[in-house]
């Protein structure tokens, strides 16, 4: 599995400590678009950069289009950077200013793709197989050996019992984990997930969802995850690059991605998001600001450099916001109730505010208030994030 | 964003940075797959050309200045369009009415018609030709004794220009029905169900709905018609020339015919054959590149649900009966008779008691026809083989792959869509008598003749089935470590195995029936079974004839019926 020809001097250049597994730099991507009358170039992954701490899971988050999926095939080398680095494991797969591209056969990565791409003609034992089989005879084990490694890994995705019936015959779930079974028994270094719950229905994708996070977590692999549900990358990942236009807008843990958006895309893109377009009025000490907006004033903490005078929006979501009704003398977050939904486990509220926006509000099931009842909007001032405006 | 794989591009740079000069095993399968597409196709144009235009290393019109002060070309143009065009407007309107009655109305018997609208496809040119002309000959043949019974006893003459326009016509009916079968299959049924609703009379309906939906399928079976007539050898020689009737085709025979054989002439009336069928072709191409071009390859959609005919039951099951009388039954039954007599006898209770099988015997039997057999089976296999093998590597080329140049590929295969078969042979007889290759007069020639006109057939078999395998099937043994040869091997190929054996097997058939290139190519010895039943007619052997093919005929049909089924399993099956 060591394709040592490749190992360069990249690799002693790029000094990756033990912790980190994946260096991807500066990647760049374009793609000729539409026909050949047209040489339209478009950039699909425009200077991304991250690296994956060893054993983790790095999930690429973002809309379709957004490139994480021609980032993920970069590095399984399906695509070929126009520029960039990628090193995994110490080894450099790609670095365009040293003129590498190992060939995607050579790169020893197991990978799942969205529609699994079992092969239809071979069973599930085959299947598993086909990357042993694929070996070099030299590098083949023997076929006892052979046989330990796929009943192994038969044995950890749970289809034992499967081993001979036409992959065909699988279920929507069987046929995943039978992906998954084939993208790990070489063992390797790094597993690239591509969608691989989108075709799944819903009760059956929450269930792999668990037993994806278990799995990786046991064997300790270091994965990278694409999708475009935020509910999979916030419940699974160690670490989340959200991303659009090709370009990456936040890294962060779960919580930091979901507390501190660091942008209205970020915003916008992770949960539901009510955002109130401000200025910044004073600029005080530690970060302090006041933020005017048209419904009212906000004392608030930023974490980027915001001078007195820039356009913000002011980022409150939907749980964190509480109703009070309201008497005629308030002017502050005051709206009326446009509509009302009850939705099993919350009630959420449809807030017309006094410069016609509409305000999502997600209460308790024990909160219900009646269309056309005047509202005041209350949230503690620490749950609302601040990310440039416009 | 591309599902697409591309590392094409990326292997030949590293390959050729890592080990320099060491070609990968795709490299050199593709390159060689490329290299023989082009020998096969350009290599005789380029011949013809080249032999046509020069005299002794000069450039030189003189060969197409003979050809067109040739006395009577006005006459052979206008022969020949004639022909073409009468062909069409007989053959589409009725393979659509028949593809109508069958797909889309609630005809009784829709599924015997379906077959027997498709038996004609089997029957060799030569065959359908020659059962025409014992089905009409004056005194003897059935047809005439019917038309002697009818008041005025009419006669029919089928060596005329209408004559060769009606057998031309419906050996074409079948291709028209398959093309606009799949078209009216295709069809949103509820288009025509509004309209009827709203109070129109079927027979407007039909006209005014249903015919221009499916305008594209019929504008392609127009132009294909009159492609394959101006192509038409076997009708041509045998009813127009006795009576002096020429087209193209028949001049072209006629300038290698006679001692010595006219290169130049035979090329000048090739050429323009061509110019003339690769405008036809380029307009073909057009329209199906703005029409969907794979509509009907992926088996998927509604059932359409079907028209109810009404008071027009009648007459439909009227007309579908007599069109499978006297286009399919009439001339097998005829056939069937002439082989079991020992000689050729109008039919009556007394010839069919004497019936017996000394031709059949004669048939299996003969060391002649037995080598005509094995000849014919062995380059139908061959060649189908071959092109399968060829097309499926290069399906992926251009299917696949992002290689600069992959359509070039494609354009290259489809070259022998324009050559008429009579074409290929005159370049071959060309190239061959010329290079100093040992295959004149040997079968090779005749196989290469059939891997060059079919390559076009085993190319859309091949890339139709490509397109049915999914893209990352194919990565996922990337990303797995196999390398593309082992990939192509073992994801592949065997993913592609029905697309190919229905392909495999649609090339043995027309390989089987072919006689247009086999005519020019083969040498005594060599003979196929479509140029044997051409020597026994001019032998007068019709008894024989009628035997040997009343036994291709049957060895077709089965063949057929296998790929019949092969399709409709890939059509319902569908890979990932």
């Amino acid at each position: 599995m060591t394709g040592s020809t490749a190992r360069t001097v990249v690799e002693a250049e790029s000094t990756t400590g033990d912790g980190t597994a994946v260096v991807v730099e500066s990647l760049v991507k374009t793609f000729e678009d539409g026909g050949s009358s047209s040489r339209k170039q478009f950039t699909a992954v425009d200077g991304v950069s991250f690296i994956v701490e060893r054993g983790t899971m790095f999930t690429l988050l973002g809309p379709s289009g957004c490139g994480k999926t021609t980032t993920l095939r970069c590095i399984a080398g399906l695509e070929t950077p126009d520029q960039g680095t990628i090193i995994v494991d110490g080894r450099t797969f790609t670095s365009t200013t040293n003129g590498i591209n190992l060939p995607v056969n050579q790169r020893g990565l197991g990978m799942v793709f969205q529609s699994y791409a079992i092969w239809p003609h071979l069973d599930v034992y085959q299947n598993v197989a086909f990357p042993i089989k694929a070996l070099p005879r030299k590098r083949r084990p023997s076929s006892r050996e052979t046989r330990a490694r796929i009943e192994r890994v038969l044995d950890v995705v749970q289809l034992s019992d499967l081993e001979n019936r036409p992959a065909t015959d699988l279920s929507g779930g069987q046929q995943q984990r039978l992906a998954l079974a084939r993208a790990l028994v070489m063992e390797p270094p790094l597993l690239l997930l591509d969608e691989p719950l989108s075709n799944l229905d819903a009760k059956l994708r929450e269930e792999m969802r668990f037993e994806l996070k278990r799995l990786q977590r046991e064997l300790g692999i270091t994965t990278v995850y694409v999708t475009h549900d935020q509910i999979e990358a916030l419940s699974m990942s160690k670490k989340i690059a959200v991303m659009n236009g090709g370009k990456i807008e936040q890294i962060g843990r779960p919580r930091e991605i979901y507390d501190k958006p660091a942008s209205r895309f970020v915003a916008g893109f992770i949960g539901i998001s009510n955002l109130f377009a401000g200025v910044v009025s004073t600029a005080g000490p530690d970060n302090a600001r006041v933020v005017e907006t048209d419904l009212g004033t906000l004392r608030v903490r930023v974490f980027a450099d915001m001078p007195r005078g820039t356009q913000v929006l002011a980022v409150v979501r939907p749980e964190q916001i509480e109703l009070d009704t309201v008497s005629d003398g308030e002017t502050e977050w005051v709206g009326s109730v446009r509509a009302r939904a009850f939705v099993g486990d919350a009630v959420e509220h449809m807030v017309r505010m006094r410069n016609g926006a509409d305000v999502r509000v997600k209460s308790s099931p024990t909160v219900s208030i009646p269309p056309g009842t005047k509202v005041q909007l209350r949230f503690a001032e620490e749950d609302c994030t601040v990310v440039p405006g416009a | 964003m591309s599902t697409r794989l591309g590392e094409t591009e990326q292997t030949f740079a590293v390959v050729s940075r890592r080990t320099r000069l060491r070609p990968t095993s795709k490299v050199v399968v593709l390159t060689g797959v490329v290299m023989i597409f082009a020998f096969l196709t350009l290599v005789p144009l380029g011949f013809l050309l080249w032999q046509t235009f020069t005299e002794g290393g000069a450039l030189t019109f003189d060969a197409v200045a003979r050809a067109y002060s040739a006395d009577a070309l006005g006459g052979m143009a206008v022969s020949s369009v004639t022909f073409a065009v009468g062909t069409a407007v007989l053959a589409v309107p009725l393979g659509t009415v028949l593809a109508y009655l069958t797909m889309r109305t609630d005809m009784p018997f829709k599924g015997p018609l379906f077959v027997a609208a498709l038996t004609p496809l089997v029957i060799p040119g030569i065959l359908h030709t020659i059962a025409w002309i014992f089905l009409t000959s004056p005194r003897i043949g059935p047809l005439s004794q019917l038309l002697a019974m009818l008041p005025g006893s009419p006669t029919i003459d089928i060596f005329s220009i209408w004559g060769m326009i009606w057998v031309e016509g419906l050996h074409l009916t079948p291709l028209v029905f398959l093309l606009m079968a799949a078209a009216f299959r295709s069809m949103d049924p509820s288009l025509e169900e509004v309209a009827l609703a709203s109070g129109a009379s079927l027979p407007r309906v039909f006209t005014r709905i249903t015919l221009p939906l499916v305008k594209p399928a019929l504008f392609a079976s127009i132009l294909i018609t009159g492609i394959r007539a101006l192509e038409a050898f076997e009708v041509p020689a045998l009813l127009g020339i006795p009576r002096g009737i020429w087209v193209f085709t028949s001049r072209i025979w006629r300038a290698l015919e006679r001692v010595p054989s006219d290169f130049g002439l035979a090329g000048a009336f090739a050429i323009s054959l061509l110019v003339i069928t690769s405008v036809l072709v380029f307009l073909y191409a057009r329209l199906g590149k703005r029409s969907q071009r794979y509509q009907t390859v992926t088996g998927k959609g509604f059932r359409p649900r079907v028209v109810s005919l009404g008071r027009w039951k009648g007459p439909a099951v009227i007309f579908a009966i007599s069109y499978v009388t006297v286009a399919v039954v009439l001339p097998l039954l005829n056939l069937l008779y002439i082989s079991t007599q020992r000689f050729y006898a109008q039919p009556s209770l007394e010839t069919i008691a004497n019936a017996t099988f000394d031709n059949y015997r004669y048939t299996f039997t003969h060391p002649q026809v037995l080598r005509a057999f094995r000849n014919s089976m062995v380059l139908g296999i061959g060649a189908a083989t071959a092109l399968v093998l060829l097309t499926a590597v290069a399906s992926w080329l251009v299917v696949r792959s992002r290689a600069r140049g992959r359509s070039a590929v494609d354009h290259l295969a489809s070259i022998p869509l324009v050559i008429p078969g009579l074409v290929v042979g005159v370049a071959l007889l060309v190239v061959y008598l010329r290079v100093p290759v040992p295959i004149y007069g040997t079968l090779w020639i005749l196989f290469i003749a059939y891997l060059t006109r079919y390559l076009p057939y085993g190319m859309r078999y091949s890339s139709s089935s490509m397109y049915q395998v999914g893209s990352e099937l194919e990565e996922s043994a990337y990303v797995s470590g196999a390398s593309w040869w082992y990939t192509f091997r073992r994801v592949h190929l065997p993913l592609l195995v029905p697309g190919l054996v229905a392909g495999w097997i649609y090339i043995v058939i027309v390989s089987v029936r072919e006689l247009s290139s086999s005519i020019l190519l083969y040498s005594p010895g060599n003979e196929v079974l479509s140029v044997l039943i051409w020597e026994q007619w001019e032998n007068g052997q019709f008894t024989e004839l009628a035997a040997l093919g009343v036994v291709m005929v049957a060895i077709l049909m089965v063949l057929v019926a296998v790929v019949r089924r092969l399709g409709a399993r890939i059509g319902i099956r569908e890979i990932a």
